[in-house]
């Protein structure tokens, strides 16, 4: 029986395509090869031309006309353009003539000429012609033809396969298709038969084989244990899982030879019990076995009994599944859940975890607190900004750094969040403002030291010319006769000099080089004496006042020192207030306890007394804030400040191992807090000693308002 | 009145060059060391000056060669001659000396030096060890590349009977490519030819005395007056436009005419009377 008359037809319609397939590859390859000749030609033109040039060198050599081969060369090589190389070399690598052109080739052709006399070689010529452009059009050509060839193999075939179809394909194939189906009838009806008979025969067999290969294939064991209490029946998963061949197991005790020892006593006698229709049958329980190693594997089991004719017990039958892996697995998870679970809880960081709903699922207990902070969300809760900032934007990390900066409630944190690959996305969020603004402190506090370094050494130096200048100009002034007029002028110089002085002790007292004598004083009577002293230079619409409560306020200080700090601040106060306001002393004690939150981050714990000045002026600038500690910083006009002042508060309140803070609002006012260390006291319980527990205001300039 | 002064003054403009034609002319003479058409272009701007000055036509004379060329400006047939200073050291030995004019000076150099040249590379470091080695002259008649440099050898005592082979290879550029390529071991260029060669490998062994340049002179028979006309014409080519055009079309570098007389030659008269005795002359 011969194919289906369209398998025979599709063979005929590949074997002409693949004698059109050959007969395209063979004139690809002649079109190709025809190619390579015509550049060959090129070449060996070009070879031709090299041995003439070498023949008309060697007559002018011959006569020693050396410039009439150079000039000749040269020209010829300048009027072709393709030579884009023309070398003539004498034996004793003298270049007798180098041409070469600045051009662009991608396919070049190099040749060498040796010119010979008697041989004896007179010289040798190199050349390198640009065949770029004939490459090129050998290269459009061919392609032009071997389309033309595709072209061409194309129409032809499909001409020549219509035709052969028409011819003689379709009536030959008309043909085979009768006897094919002819055939066909016969092979049917005999195919039934076979097929009936071998059906019958089958079914028999597998009707045998049935049960014993249910038993095998199952991925359970199965297990008869007989009255006697041994085993009548095992299938092979049964006797991996022991580990034994199927003959060591049969007509074994089952008992005591497959269960641990442990649980033997036990199952035992519920067996006998069971065989004796004593109890009745459990039909799921989980129970180890023993293996050949002894190791134990843990099993489900599933129950029934076997009864005789009569209903009888007579066996038991077991299924049993093997969980051993299933319970380990299961028991590990647990662990690494509780890890987990553990670690996420303990994090400082706030961890959230949203559903692809943007639902809230889980939080531990700091990012709950964030998250309320942030979003005022809660779990189950759909999130959809943190900080008024939509989800999407916080996914995606800012360049160079993996945290966004979100700020709620006038607190800084830092938040990160990444998409789930199982959906979902998983948000972080720490409170970073403390250690913000401890990084800011410490930045400077770094600041002002150097500065400070720099400034000692400059101070130091100028202090030693400056000596020198006063010392001379005092010694002028007193001992020697001057006119009226030179004496005026060496007063000036010797003023200049004391301000200078002045200066310099200003920068001294930043830089702290200077230390003072340190006394107990008690700051209180101290500042009211001071703002009675300065009640006179302060205009009469800026109201002055003290703010304490009554007691001691004992430090270690010197007092010039801390008078100086008190002035300089006060001159500020009143310079920020030019339509007037109000000026405010303040004293009061802290006492911090360790660990106890201090009001500057750097500052240790312990007694302070708190010294604050207080304006109602224009306020400090955010941008000009940090700065203001800084010497020779200054928003004052030129020649109204020497932006030493605050320098020198900040130094000379460091000599005393104190601190320095300022709060400012823009248009309201300022506040200078100085924290001072208190002096430790020698006498018993102070709280005795305090007058009053009241506060106390004193207008220092009465009880009548300023006008 | 008036017609009659516009009238002389047309024929002033137009009639003048016909006046001056009228006049004897003055020949000037040049030996053919270029082709002849090539020399006539070369001097027609010098001839045309001439004549505007002096108010004579100037006829430009080539001769045959030069040795017709010594004897015709020796018979005093040419009022202004171009010479070589070989050809002027022949004619004053042969005629007497002959009115100086003025001498090239080129590049600001009224005379010029030879080289004898060898490769950078060669073991040779002076004209004595020159003995048995292969030597390049020019053309037998050039000064700077057989004459000068020959006299140069037999003063170092390498005449060229002690030289190792020599040949003449007809300019100063064969004889530089000569020397490169290897063929022969030692050649004489003028410092120009050798300042071009030099950065591809020519190295200077030794110079030539300075022998100066090309010069004009001028006919016995020509009145003073005229002679000192020529010279002052002569001389001022450098301060003009027009005058620096007709000295660089004379030869390219040509930057004045400057004064000269018969001692300027006296070191080239020695060397040609010391290669006379030799046997060798020009």
């Amino acid at each position: 029986v011969n194919g289906h008359p369209q398998v025979s037809s599709r063979r005929a319609l590949f074997s002409f395509v693949l004698i059109l397939v050959v007969f395209l590859a063979v004139s690809v390859v002649v079109i190709l090869s025809h190619q390579r000749e015509m550049l060959d030609d090129m070449k060996a033109g070009a070879r031709r031309e090299l041995a003439l040039l070498g023949t008309l060198s060697r007559e002018s050599l011959l006569k020693l006309d050396y410039a009439t081969v150079e000039k000749f060369l040269l020209q010829w090589a300048g009027e072709h353009e393709n030579v884009i190389e023309l070398k003539a070399v004498a034996p004793n690598n003298f270049v007798l003539v180098e041409y070469k052109r600045e051009a662009p080739a991608a396919y070049t052709y190099r040749i060498k000429q040796q010119v010979r006399y008697k041989g004896r070689d007179l010289v040798t010529l190199y050349m390198t012609r640009d065949l770029t452009a004939v490459v090129g059009s050998l290269d459009r050509l061919a392609l032009r033809l071997i389309a033309g060839s595709v072209l061409l193999t194309v129409l032809l075939g499909t001409a020549l396969w219509y035709t052969l179809r028409r011819m003689a394909l379709l009536p030959l194939e008309r043909r085979v298709e009768e006897r094919t189906a002819e055939l066909a009838r016969s092979n049917v009806l005999l195919r039934q038969e076979i097929a009936e008979r071998r059906r019958a025969e089958e079914s028999l067999k597998e009707e045998r084989d049935r049960a014993q290969r249910y038993l095998d294939i199952s991925g359970v064991m199965f297990v008869v244990i007989g009255a006697d209490q041994r085993v009548a029946l095992i299938n092979r998963k049964g006797c991996e899982i022991l580990g034994y061949e199927e003959g060591e197991v049969i007509g074994k005790n089952w008992f005591d030879n497959f269960l641990p020892e442990g649980i033997r006593a036990e199952v035992k006698e519920v067996f006998e019990r069971l065989m004796a229709g004593e109890t009745e049958l459990v039909e799921y329980f989980e129970n180890p076995v023993l293996g050949r190693n002894g190791q134990e594997r843990v099993i489900a089991w599933h129950n029934t009994l076997l009864r005789d004719e009569e209903g009888n017990i007579q066996a038991t039958l077991s299924s049993g599944e093997d969980i051993t892996e299933r319970k380990r697995a299961e028991e590990e998870l647990r662990t690494l859940f509780s890890t987990l679970d553990t670690v996420v809880e303990h994090m400082p960081e706030g961890v959230v975890l949203l559903e692809e709903e943007g639902r809230v699922v889980l939080t531990n207990p700091v990012g709950k607190e964030h998250l309320s902070a942030l979003s005022g969300r809660g779990i189950g809760e759909v999130l959809t900004h943190i900080g008024g900032r939509p989800l999407e934007e916080l996914l995606v990390s800012p360049p160079l750094i993996a945290w966004h900066d979100v700020q709620a409630g006038g607190r800084t944190y830092e938040v990160a969040g990444r998409a789930v690959a199982a959906g979902g996305t998983v948000f972080v969020m720490r409170d970073v403002t403390e250690e913000r603004a401890l990084k800011e402190r410490i930045q400077l506090q770094e600041r002002l030291a150097s500065v400070g370094q720099m400034t000692a050494g400059i101070a130091h130096d100028f202090n030693n010319i400056l000596t020198i200048i006063n010392g001379y100009a005092e010694i002028l002034l007193t001992d020697m006769p001057l006119s009226p007029e030179a004496k005026q002028e060496v007063g000036a110089i010797f003023e200049s000099g004391q301000r200078a002085t002045a200066l310099i002790g200003q920068m001294l007292d930043f830089s702290r080089r200077r230390a003072g004598e340190l006394e107990v004083i008690d700051l209180l009577p101290f500042v009211k004496e001071f703002t009675r002293f300065i009640e006179r230079a302060i205009p009469v619409n800026i109201r002055l006042s003290i703010v304490f409560e009554p007691g001691d306020y004992k430090v270690r200080a010197d007092p010039t020192r801390i008078q100086q700090v008190l002035a300089n601040l006060a001159v500020n106060a009143k310079d920020s207030m030019p339509e007037g306001g109000e000026l405010r002393f303040g004293i009061s004690r802290m006492s911090l306890a360790p660990g106890e939150k201090t009001p500057l981050p750097e500052m240790p714990p312990g007694g302070w007394v708190v010294l604050s000045v207080a304006d109602t002026g224009t306020g400090i600038a955010p941008e000009v804030l940090s700065h203001v500690f800084e010497p020779f910083f200054t928003t004052k006009g030129v020649g109204k400040g020497s932006g030493l002042g605050l320098s020198q508060v900040y130094g000379i309140v460091k000599q005393h191992g104190g601190y320095i803070d300022v709060k400012t609002s823009e248009g309201k006012g300022s506040v200078f807090l100085i924290y001072l260390p208190e002096a430790e006291e020698p006498k018993g319980d102070p709280g005795d000693a305090r007058e009053g527990k009241g506060r106390a205001v004193q207008g220092a300039h009465g009880e009548s308002t300023p006008s | 009145l008036n017609t009659f002064r516009a009238l002389l003054l047309f024929l002033a403009v137009f009639c003048f060059p016909y006046v001056s034609v009228a006049g004897d002319a003055l020949t000037l003479g040049i030996h053919p060391y270029l082709p002849a058409t090539e020399l006539a272009g070369r001097f027609t701007p010098l001839a045309d000056y001439l004549a505007r000055i002096t108010g004579r036509p100037v006829e430009i004379r080539i001769a045959k060669d030069y040795q017709e060329h010594i004897d015709r400006v020796g018979r005093d047939e040419v009022d202004i001659a171009y010479m070589g200073p070989a050809p002027y050291v022949k004619l004053v030995d042969a005629y007497g000396e002959k009115p100086i004019l003025a001498r090239l000076e080129i590049n600001g150099k009224p005379s010029f030096q030879g080289v004898i040249v060898t490769t950078r590379e060669s073991p040779i470091q002076s004209l004595s060890e020159l003995a048995g080695k292969r030597f390049a002259f020019g053309d037998p008649d050039s000064t700077m590349s057989h004459l000068v440099p020959r006299y140069m050898l037999a003063e170092a005592g390498v005449g060229v009977e002690r030289l190792g082979g020599y040949e003449y290879l007809h300019s100063h550029v064969n004889v530089a490519l000569g020397v490169l390529m290897g063929h022969f071991d030692a050649g004489a260029v003028k410092e120009e030819v050798f300042y071009e060669y030099e950065k591809r490998g020519l190295r200077a062994l030794a110079w030539s005395p300075r022998i100066s340049e090309h010069l004009f002179v001028t006919s016995k028979t020509l009145p003073p007056e005229t002679v000192k006309t020529l010279r002052e014409a002569l001389f001022s080519l450098r301060d003009t436009e027009e005058g620096r055009a007709i000295l660089s079309s004379i030869k390219e570098g040509v930057t004045a005419m400057v004064p000269a007389s018969d001692g300027d030659y006296d070191t080239l008269r020695a060397i040609l009377r010391a290669l006379e005795e030799q046997g060798v002359t020009p």
